[in-house]
């Protein structure tokens, strides 16, 4: 399977924000198994998500990205794409 | 080493973006090596504020400083300094913030009506506090002024609205720290909002979600702040500033261009740049920071720039130290810090050349180089910008240093209270000690016909020898004029030569220095010479000539202001004459003969 540019992307931001490292980060990712995911970092993640990607997020969608399969459905309708 | 290097990026707040920033820090949180310097920040806050710990520690680690940061607990200053087991006190930390934002002071339901005078109270009873009961340094911020007024447009004359209150509270914190200086200082946020806009600065998002009004710009730019002022406390500030010449402090190169064909003046693009620049040069040498010159260049070129240039701010006697030669810079500026007795992390040097800049980085990595902008229109900014030379104080030892300085700005402000140009002149106590050559002076006549330019009639040039003989002759006097007024003397400053030709007597030579013109002291010299001369080689006729050079320009009309007429022209080069019982004696009672 390969993955694509954008995931790989969405890896390395979250990966630096939570500073951990990429293998970390997987389809489960969420505040319950990442332990430096707390509310001071969520900001970050949500600026970072923004300029990697060029995107804004609603105050809504701020508050919906709680975790990654969350993250990469809000970032498609963003038109992200992760195929 | 590593460490040393890391001076040289501290290049401050564009548009940072944050995952390079996050990146950065933990490469170098990664690294084994440690870090020069500490430092122990605590924040006092009613708001979120945690935001700007990236950034902070981002432009502390490129300067070698390790941050030790701690974030009181959210809107909790008050308690934090009235309760003794508070960490800011425990921790002893070396700088505390205190940071407010308007929206959490201000009351619940409405804040029509609020007067800002509670609340000054208040931060000032905070700050007495911490003052008496901590070491550290308090910083301070302000706040940012609202965008929109509560009362509209009626705020132009309504003294109670939110945004006047706001200005007055900042104001009364900027000037409640002024009183305090040793101790205090300000962030001045809302400053800082003004130079990147409101809306660039307030995130209302994030406020509404996280209590967090800031965006990330503006909290890069509190940080950038507070790591000059930590730089400053670690005693980082830099003491030294190195200048090239040519292209650097003005336009143009003087080896080819010439003295006039240089771009420096204070009204038209790029001259007004360059002088712009050196104005922020002169601010810094106010301030205490020693200037240097390295130039390859012909040293005699340089100094006549500085000496005469109408236009040069920069003035040899703000020079400490100089290498004007053809050797390569990084040796010179090595030697220069020799000369000093100063480390060479301590130095700026600017060039506009990416050669030379490039050598002394390679050459010495610990000396900050700075290169003249492409965009020569963000030259007079450039060494402000980052605070390479901020301290938190001017000691008095700093303001000694420009004393000399101050003389000349001591006449230039006087010369504002007089309309009258005698009666200012009178009050000068301008005195002139005017004789005959004597042989110590020899030296120094010789060296005035040889530099001067712009006052000089006939622009011969005379060797020393020359001089003397000149002196010796029964057909020559070699006068020499010493000029002071009451803020200093300023030396021998003019040259007059004549020649006796029978009952004719000839002005071969009539020079002044640059530096006495204005006060009408050419005048008073040569009309002693005349006299002097009439009586003792019973003259009847004065010739005098003008010989234009490129310099000179501005004394074509003295002759024919002092009554000579023209008798002879050739080639643009002017012989007048004048009678001596038609010559008028000069009035200028204001000038005192020693």
């Amino acid at each position: 399977m390969t993955v694509s540019e954008n995931e790989k992307k969405l890896v390395n931001v979250m990966a630096t924000v939570f500073e951990t490292v990429a293998d970390q980060i997987n389809e489960d990712a969420s505040p319950d198994t990442i332990e430096t995911w707390d509310s001071l970092h969520h900001m970050n993640l949500v600026l970072a998500l923004e300029e990697a990607f060029d995107i804004e997020f609603t105050e809504d969608q701020t508050v919906e990205i709680m975790n990654y399969k969350l993250i990469k459905l809000v970032l498609q309708e963003h038109r992200v794409k992760f195929d | 080493m590593a460490g040393r290097l890391c001076f040289k990026f501290i290049a401050m707040v564009q548009s940072e973006n944050l995952l390079d920033i996050l990146a950065f820090n933990q490469k170098r949180e990664a690294e084994t090596s440690s870090f020069s310097y500490s430092v122990n920040i605590n924040f006092l806050r009613n708001f979120t504020i945690e935001g700007i710990e990236p950034f902070l520690k981002n432009y502390l680690y490129k300067s070698d400083i390790r941050p030790d940061i701690v974030f009181g607990n959210f809107n909790n200053i008050q308690q934090e300094i009235f309760d003794n087991d508070s960490h800011i006190y425990s921790a002893n930390p070396e700088i505390i913030v205190v940071a407010v934002c308007l929206e959490n002071l201000l009351p619940d339901k409405s804040s029509f009506g609020w007067k800002s005078d509670e609340t000054i109270a208040e931060i000032k009873n905070y700050i007495n506090l911490l003052l008496k009961k901590t070491n550290a340094l308090i910083a301070i911020t302000t706040l940012a002024t609202p965008f929109f007024s509560e009362i509209g447009i009626t705020n132009i004359h309504e003294n109670n609205g939110l945004i006047f209150e706001t200005e007055k509270l900042n104001q009364r914190i900027r000037e409640y720290v002024t009183d305090n200086p040793s101790r205090c200082l300000v962030l001045d946020v809302d400053r800082m909002v003004n130079i990147l806009g409101y809306d660039a600065s307030m995130d209302r998002r994030f406020w509404y979600s996280s209590s967090a009004p800031y965006k990330k710009e503006l909290l890069a730019l509190i940080a950038s702040e507070l790591t000059r002022v930590v730089r400053a406390l670690k005693g980082l500030s830099k003491k030294c500033l190195v200048l090239d010449c040519d292209n650097t402090l003005w336009g143009g190169i003087i080896g080819e261009d010439g003295i006039n064909g240089l771009k420096l003046d204070n009204i038209s693009s790029p001259g007004k740049i360059f002088y712009d620049f050196q104005k922020t040069i002169l601010a810094l040498f106010e301030r205490g920071v020693i200037l240097c010159l390295c130039s390859k260049n012909n040293e005699d070129d340089i100094w006549t720039v500085l000496d005469y240039h109408p236009h040069s701010l920069i003035k040899r006697s703000h020079i400490s130290a100089y290498r004007i030669n053809w050797n390569d810079k990084a040796t010179n500026i090595q030697e220069i810090a020799n000369e000093l007795n100063l480390g060479l992390d301590s130095f700026v040097y600017i060039d506009d050349s990416p050669i030379e800049c490039g050598l002394v980085k390679d050459m010495l990595p610990e000396v900050t180089v700075l290169q003249v902008p492409l965009k020569l229109y963000e030259l007079p900014s450039i060494l402000f910008k980052d605070g390479w030379f901020d301290t938190l104080q001017l000691t008095a030892e700093d303001k000694a240093r420009t004393r000399m300085y101050k003389e000349e700005s001591l006449r230039k402000t006087e010369k504002l209270k007089y309309i009258d140009i005698d009666e200012y002149l009178s009050s000068l106590d301008i005195h002139i000690e005017i004789n005959e050559a004597r042989e110590t002076e020899i030296a120094r006549i010789a060296q005035l016909t040889q530099k001067t330019n712009q006052f000089n009639f006939t622009t011969k040039r005379y060797s020393e020898k020359e001089i003397t003989d000149f002196c010796k002759s029964k057909n020559h006097k070699v006068f020499q004029v010493k000029v002071g007024d009451k803020y200093g003397e300023m030396g021998i400053s003019g040259v007059v030569i004549l020649q006796r030709n029978i009952d004719k007597g000839i002005v071969d030579t009539f020079l002044m220095s640059c530096r006495v013109l204005g006060r009408k002291v050419e005048f008073a010299f040569i009309d002693y010479c005349f006299v002097k001369t009439e009586n003792d080689w019973k003259v009847k006729t004065w010739e005098a000539y003008y010989f234009p050079t490129q310099k000179n320009q501005q004394i074509a009309e003295y002759w024919t202001h002092m009554g000579f007429e023209i008798t002879y022209t050739e080639n643009g080069n002017k012989t007048y004459s004048l009678k001596v019982k038609n010559r008028t004696k000069q009035n200028l009672q204001f000038i005192k003969r020693i």
